[in-house]
C-alpha cells in the first residue's frame, strides 16, 4: 500500500496532557524529536514522563474518546451513506429487513431508518 | 375445518388400501388355516366316531378387495379356497367367494389402519364334485365352511393392515426414550364416502374432535393429511423443550479488508496507529500493509411463536440473545522502531489491535418475520422462513465499513442457525414394519388456513422385486422356482429373474421346485 507519512501537525488532535510539556520542549528543541526516534521509551522517561499503568490507562481512554470523535466527524461529513453508523452514534438499534433465500440472504436497512 | 377439531386427520382412498391388501396378500399376510369340525351329532358309536370329524384347510385364493359402501362400511370380497377331509381321508375341495364387512380401525401401537372382521358370509361356493355328493351333505359341508370362515376371518385373522404406516412417533434432534416420543391417542375412524374413509388421532394427550366434522380433501389422491394448528403448537412445544438440536451456537470468523473498503477511512486509520505508535510526538513514515478482523458471535435461540395465515403464510416472532465481539487489526511497516507498549502492539509482527470490543447478553429481536409451510424431505411439516426484521442493539461507533461487515455476519449466522421449526412428525413413514417394502409418499397439494394444514400425497411402493416370496429363473437351463431367501435365489442374474407371490402360480407357469427350498416341488 502507499507509503503516508504523518507529520505531528496532524496528530496534534490526540493531545495527551501528561506529553503536553514533552510537545513544547520538542518546539524548541528538534533534537529532542530526533531522541525520541531513536529511543522513545528512554528519552520519554528522561523527560521526565513516568509510563505506568495508570499513564497507559489515562492513554487509552482519551485515545479511544478521540477516536470516537473522530468515527462521528467523519460520519457527519460523509452525508447519507453510513446508515448502520448513523443509528449506532444516535443510540438506536440497527434494524435490517431481511429476505432468506437458499441461494443466499438479501438485507436491507430497514426503510425510514436511513434518514 | 377438515379435520374436525383432531390433531391428526389422515385421510385414504379405497384404491390405496386394496394395493396393500394386494402386497399383504402376496407377502403371506392370509396364511393357510386348518382346523377340524366335529359333527354336532348326539349318541354316536365310539367306533364312528372319528368319522364326525371334519378337517378343513383354508387359504386366500386371490388378492382380496375393499369397497366402501354408501353406508359408510367396509365391505371385503374374498375368493377362498377350502379342502375338506371327511371319513378319514377322503377330500373335497371348494372355492368360495366371501363377502366380509370389517369394522376399521386406527391401531395405535403400529399407527396404521387395520380392518377388524364382524361378520363373514358366504356368497358363492364351487365343489370340485368328483364323488356326486348328496344335496344335504353339501349343505353341511356349508355349515362347516361357514363356521370355518368365521373363525378364519374374525379370529384367526383378527384385524389386517391395509395402509402404511400413517405417521411416526418420532421427531427429529430427539434424545433416546420413549419419553421423547410423541404420544398418540385413538381418535376415530370413519368411511366418509364410497371412495375415502379418515383416521382422526389425537397428539400427546389431547382428547377433542368430532367424527362429524371431517371433510374429504383428498381430492382424488392416494392420501390426505391435515393437521390442526393447535397440534403444530403443542408439537412444536414438544419438540423445543426436549430436542438435542443446539439452541446455542458459537460461531467465528475472519476477514480481510480491501483498500476499497476502507476508502473513506485510510487518513484516520494511519493518523491512529501513528499516534498509537509515537504518542503523536513524532513524525513517521508508515505503510499499511493489511487491516483485518477477527469476529464471533454466541448465539442463544429462544423458541419462535408462530401464528398460520391464509394462504400458506406463517406468521412468526422471537429473539435472539447474543454475545458478539470483534478485534480489528491493522498491520504495518513503518520507518522507524518506536513501538513502545502503551497500546496492544505486536512488536514482532508490526501489528497494532485497533479495536478490541465485545458486547454480551444483546437481545436481537425477530419481528415481522414471514414463512411458509412444506413437507420437508423427511415428510414432516415444517416452517421455512422467507422473510424477517432483525433488530440488532449493537453499540460500537467504529467506521461503518466495519459495522457493514460486522452485521452482516451476523445476520448470516442468525439465519443461517435458526433452529427448525418442527410442527408435525412424519408422515407416511417410508418402511412397512416386518417387511422388506418401502414406501414413497409424493406430495400433490399443501393446503394451509388459519387453523390446519392439508397436505395430499400419492404413494407408491416398490416393485414386487422388493418383497415378492418366490423368485423363478426364467433361464431355459434352470426353470426352477426358489423361496425368496434361497441362496440360489440370489445367484439368479437379474434378467432371467421372475416373481411370484403365489408358488402355485409358480408351479402352474412350468417352474420345478428348487431342490434345495423347495423339495416337496421337486420333480425332475
Amino acid at each position: 500500500m502507499k507509503r503516508v507519512r504523518v507529520d505531528r501537525k496532524r496528530l496534534e488532535r490526540f493531545g495527551f496532557k501528561p506529553v503536553k510539556g514533552l510537545n513544547a520542549s520538542i518546539q524548541k528543541n528538534p533534537e529532542l524529536s530526533q531522541r525520541l526516534k531513536e529511543d522513545f521509551r528512554a528519552t520519554l522517561e528522561a523527560q521526565g514522563v513516568k509510563v505506568d499503568d495508570e499513564f497507559k490507562r489515562l492513554l487509552r481512554e482519551s485515545w479511544r474518546q478521540q477516536i470516537k470523535e473522530d468515527v462521528r466527524r467523519v460520519a457527519e461529513e460523509k452525508g447519507g451513506d453510513d446508515w448502520y453508523l448513523k443509528r449506532v452514534l444516535r443510540g438506536e438499534p440497527i434494524r435490517v429487513r431481511v429476505k432468506v433465500s437458499p441461494e443466499g440472504h438479501s438485507k436491507r436497512v430497514k426503510e425510514g431508518d436511513c434518514e | 375445518m377438515n379435520t374436525g377439531g383432531y390433531d391428526v386427520v389422515v385421510e385414504l382412498n379405497e384404491s390405496l388400501l386394496n394395493r396393500f391388501l394386494n402386497l399383504g396378500h402376496c407377502i403371506g399376510k392370509f396364511p393357510v388355516f386348518t382346523g377340524v369340525y366335529t359333527l354336532p351329532i348326539d349318541d354316536v358309536p365310539e367306533s364312528l366316531e372319528e368319522f364326525m370329524d371334519i378337517g378343513y384347510e383354508v387359504s386366500v385364493a386371490a388378492p382380496p378387495t375393499i369397497d366402501f359402501t354408501t353406508d359408510h362400511r367396509v365391505k371385503m370380497s374374498i375368493r377362498g379356497q377350502s379342502k375338506f377331509t371327511v371319513l378319514g381321508n377322503i377330500t373335497f375341495e371348494l372355492e368360495v367367494e366371501f363377502t366380509v364387512i370389517f369394522r376399521p380401525v386406527f391401531d395405535q401401537i403400529t399407527r396404521q389402519l387395520v380392518l377388524d372382521a364382524v361378520d363373514a358370509e358366504i356368497d358363492d361356493v364351487e365343489l370340485n364334485d368328483t364323488y356326486h355328493l348328496p344335496v344335504n351333505v353339501i349343505n353341511r359341508l356349508n355349515e362347516v365352511l361357514a363356521t370355518a370362515m368365521e373363525e378364519y376371518l374374525t379370529e384367526d385373522i383378527a384385524s389386517i393392515e391395509v395402509s402404511p404406516v400413517l405417521l411416526s412417533v418420532e421427531l427429529p434432534y430427539m434424545p433416546p426414550g420413549d419419553a421423547n416420543k410423541l404420544t398418540v391417542g385413538l381418535g376415530n375412524v370413519k368411511v366418509l364416502n364410497s371412495q375415502v374413509m379418515a383416521a382422526a388421532v389425537n397428539l400427546l394427550g389431547y382428547t377433542g374432535g368430532d367424527v362429524n366434522q371431517i371433510a374429504d380433501f383428498t381430492g382424488g389422491s392416494h392420501v390426505g393429511v391435515g393437521v390442526n394448528e393447535s397440534a403444530m403448537h403443542r408439537v412444536y412445544d414438544f419438540w423445543w423443550y426436549r430436542t438435542i438440536h443446539p439452541k446455542s451456537v458459537t460461531q467465528t470468523g475472519s476477514h480481510e479488508f480491501d483498500p476499497p473498503d476502507f476508502v473513506d477511512w485510510i487518513d484516520e486509520l494511519v493518523d491512529w496507529v501513528a499516534a498509537v505508535l509515537t504518542l503523536g510526538l513524532v513524525d513517521v513514515d508508515i505503510d499499511i500493509d493489511r487491516v483485518w478482523a477477527e469476529y464471533g458471535a454466541t448465539l442463544r435461540f429462544s423458541k419462535f411463536d408462530f401464528d398460520l395465515k391464509p394462504g400458506n403464510k406463517v406468521e412468526l416472532s422471537g429473539s435472539v440473545s447474543a454475545d458478539i465481539w470483534l478485534k480489528v487489526y491493522v498491520q504495518i511497516t513503518e520507518t522507524t522502531s518506536l513501538f513502545w507498549g502503551a497500546w496492544d502492539v505486536s512488536e514482532e509482527t508490526s501489528t497494532v489491535t485497533l479495536f478490541d470490543l465485545r458486547a454480551n447478553g444483546l437481545t436481537l429481536n425477530i419481528d415481522n418475520a414471514e414463512g411458509r409451510v412444506y413437507l420437508d424431505a423427511s415428510r414432516r411439516l415444517t416452517v421455512e422462513v422467507t422473510d424477517l426484521d432483525l433488530t440488532i442493539p449493537l453499540p460500537w461507533d467504529v467506521p461503518e465499513f466495519l459495522l457493514d461487515y460486522v452485521v452482516d455476519w451476523v445476520v448470516d449466522q442468525v439465519v443461517d442457525n435458526l433452529p427448525p421449526i418442527v410442527l408435525s412428525p412424519a408422515i407416511i413413514e417410508q418402511t412397512l414394519p416386518d417387511t422388506t417394502i418401502t414406501v414413497t409418499a409424493t406430495a400433490t397439494n399443501l393446503v394451509i388456513d388459519e387453523t390446519e394444514a392439508l397436505v395430499t400425497a400419492n404413494i407408491e411402493t416398490s416393485g414386487i422385486g422388493s418383497y415378492a416370496p418366490y423368485i423363478a429363473n426364467k433361464n431355459p437351463l434352470s426353470t426352477e422356482v426358489h423361496k425368496r431367501d434361497c441362496e440360489w435365489a440370489h445367484r439368479i442374474s437379474q434378467r432371467n429373474r421372475v416373481y411370484y407371490c403365489s408358488l402355485e402360480k409358480a408351479v402352474e407357469d412350468g417352474y420345478d421346485g428348487c431342490a434345495y427350498c423347495l423339495p416337496a416341488h421337486h420333480h425332475r
